[in-house]
């Protein structure tokens, strides 16, 4: 795993599926998740569709794992109900706290489902280099 | 992160073997174990489990407090997110917790079974034809909405119902609510105690299929081992079954989303220490622990509803395809049967009756003949138990034994059980060339998604028979009849 770069990537998992993501800071984690949740629903930038559509998210919780989880989950609602991905995003990531402004764009048709992000041996590592963790989703 | 996997990584070493079908992972494996984990496998699947997490979450689901008994995990089992699929655990009402995801986000996830009068051979060429109306009836696929929107009103009363709230409304018929566990109705269940996001998110799925291993398949009736149970149940060898796998959809995933983040903060007030986070929990009798069972059960009757509205829907699809061919092309309800809940129940804790919190994570009840819940009309038979294998194999009917009572808190497994992750399955075969494979063997597909088909493909799942093997072999359970595919429709 290169910290010296943003990223992320699919790794085995037997029933559903697991991404490890790295990045240089937490707000970079944060997006770097996102956006390879997104990849393992098959929606990127191509099939994003129609107007920009600007969403506000604030969550609090008790450390920055439950707030990774919350985001990502979040993301899944509004995917969900309002049919929304993200395109850009702007992060701020404290220990209790994160803010969030995304642009979104509409998604039309995607073909894959993912339930809910879990905290299943999730843990965010500090090194000198950056952030990493490991995220399951159930699907 | 790999070397951290290796060194956790139960080895087969750690086990010792109790009979051709039993294996134990001692209490004192580890330290913060509260009893042993019982494992129904064979030495074969033993070897495949031990490649993944399985084992460890097993072991991590024996730490949860006021555990009682042994944590027990079925032949099927594969690694899950902190409970292993084709877990069971119970837990004291007194002393112990109940923890959302040792049950799933799919809330009642399982499976309904429907026997006809219909013979195989003589509707053979009218069979794609049942596919295309069963795909136009059941609505399935990523984000698939429902025929019905329900108001507010309506979703809090299918919660409080559940196919209870069907029957209300002309979509079952009496005998539907008896042949479905607990009649299709979790007492206790609260709307209260369900967030505004799940109900935003179920009010336009009642009556969906959803994605993902979720499907509605007919099956041919290959072969009756108990003519007894089969007769009782309707099936008769050369005859059409309908299996539906579904749950409770986008409501019940949040449900348990909210209650798994809530019980962050409920495992530091109560001091509790925990292996894994996603195995977060709450006593079972306190505010946050009752919370979630009355949200959980309000899921539960919901995924209840949901897969009685796809049975009403699916004989809309016979009606409409076997109209002027034949009359007798009603489907009866053989039975209806949860494999992720979580229950209240009696059970022989060591010499004494217990009341405790069954925990089923991808395992079915599997309760023996003369069993309080089993209906009427299958107490001398047993609870059926449906055990589904993968598109292109067979799946199992079988009842439940006595050994279940005694070994596995009256529970059986659900499946085949994964062995391949998804992405490999997907690079095994494309999804086209699976199905071209699939058809050439008989079995018609209709799939919204050929890339979540190949996820399916049969190889990605253990040999089903020899699953049955193991839990017929164990006593957990007795074989009633062998189905084979001839029609899959999946989302």
């Amino acid at each position: 795993m290169d910290h010296k770069v943003n990223g992320f990537q699919a790794i085995p998992h037997t029933a559903d599926w697991a991404l490890a993501v790295w990045a240089t800071d937490l707000p970079g984690l944060f997006i770097q998740a996102a956006r390879g949740m997104y990849n393992l629903l098959g929606i990127d930038e191509s099939i994003l569709q129609g107007a920009d559509v600007p969403i506000t998210i604030r969550l609090n919780a008790m450390d920055t794992e439950c707030l990774f989880v919350d985001f990502l989950n979040e993301l899944l609602y509004q995917l969900e109900t309002r049919r929304l991905a993200a395109r850009q995003f702007s992060l701020i990531v404290n220990e209790n706290d994160l803010g969030a402004e995304l642009i979104c764009g509409t998604v039309t048709d995607f073909c894959k489902e993912i339930k809910a992000a879990t905290f299943s041996n999730l843990h965010i590592v500090e090194k000198d280099a950056g952030y990493s963790v490991t995220v399951t989703f159930d699907v | 992160m790999y070397d951290e996997i290796e060194e956790r990584m139960v080895r087969k070493k750690d086990l010792n073997r109790v009979s051709e079908f039993e294996w134990e992972i001692p209490a004192d494996y580890r330290k913060d174990m509260r009893g042993a984990v019982r494992i129904f496998i064979t030495d074969r699947l033993l070897d495949s489990a031990l490649e993944d997490l399985s084992l460890e979450q097993a072991v991590n689901a024996a730490s949860l407090p006021g555990l009682a008994g042994k944590v027990t995990v079925m032949p099927d089992m594969h690694q899950g997110y902190g409970f292993p699929i084709g877990g069971v655990a119970a837990t004291r009402i007194s002393n112990g917790v109940i923890s959302p995801g040792a049950i799933g986000y799919d809330i009642n996830c399982g499976v309904r079974l429907l026997s006809s009068q219909i013979q195989y051979r003589d509707v053979k060429s009218v069979l794609p034809a049942l596919a295309d109306a069963i795909d136009y009836h059941c609505p399935s696929g990523v984000g698939s909405k429902a025929h019905l929107h329900l108001n507010e009103r309506e979703i809090k009363d299918v919660c409080l119902k559940g196919a209870g709230w069907t029957l209300k409304k002309g979509f079952a018929e009496p005998l539907d609510l008896a042949h479905t566990e607990e009649n299709g109705c979790l007492a206790g269940a609260d709307p209260d105690a369900v967030s505004e996001r799940a109900f935003e998110r179920g009010c336009d799925q009642l009556g969906t299929l959803g994605s993902g291993n979720h499907f509605i398949e007919v099956d041919l009736v290959d072969e009756v081992f108990d003519p007894k149970a089969a007769g009782l149940m309707g099936i008769v060898e050369g005859y059409l079954v309908v299996q539906i796998h579904c749950g409770s959809r986008g409501f019940g995933h949040q449900i348990c989303t909210d209650y798994v983040q809530q019980f962050q903060t409920a495992v530091r007030r109560y001091g509790i220490t925990l292996p894994d986070r996603e195995l977060v929990c709450a006593p079972v009798e306190s505010d946050e622990g009752k919370a979630y069972l009355g949200a959980m059960r309000a899921a539960a009757n919901y995924a209840f509803a949901n897969r009685q509205i796809l049975a009403d829907n699916l004989r809309q699809a016979f009606e409409q395809t076997f109209t002027g061919h034949m009359k007798q092309f009603h489907l009866h309800p053989v039975y209806d049967v949860a494999h992720n809940m979580g229950k209240i129940e009696t059970h022989n804790i060591d010499g004494v009756m217990r009341k405790v919190c069954v925990h089923r994570k991808g395992a079915t009840r599997a309760f023996r003949p003369g069993t309080a819940g089993v209906p009427e009309d299958y107490q001398t038979i047993g609870q059926p138990v449906f055990v589904p294998g993968s598109m292109g194999t067979s799946s199992w009917v079988l009842t439940g034994m006595e050994g279940s009572m005694l070994k596995s808190f009256g529970s059986c497994c659900h499946g085949a059980g994964r062995t391949m992750s998804r992405h490999e399955a997907k690079k095994s075969v494309g999804g086209a060339q699976l199905k071209s494979s699939l058809e050439a063997q008989g079995i018609i597909i209709r799939a919204g998604s050929l890339a979540g088909l190949a996820e399916e493909t049969p190889s990605a799942y253990k040999d089903v028979d020899a699953v049955i093997k193991v839990v017929c072999g164990a006593g957990l359970a007795k074989k009633v009849a062998r189905l084979v595919p001839v029609i899959v429709v999946k989302g």
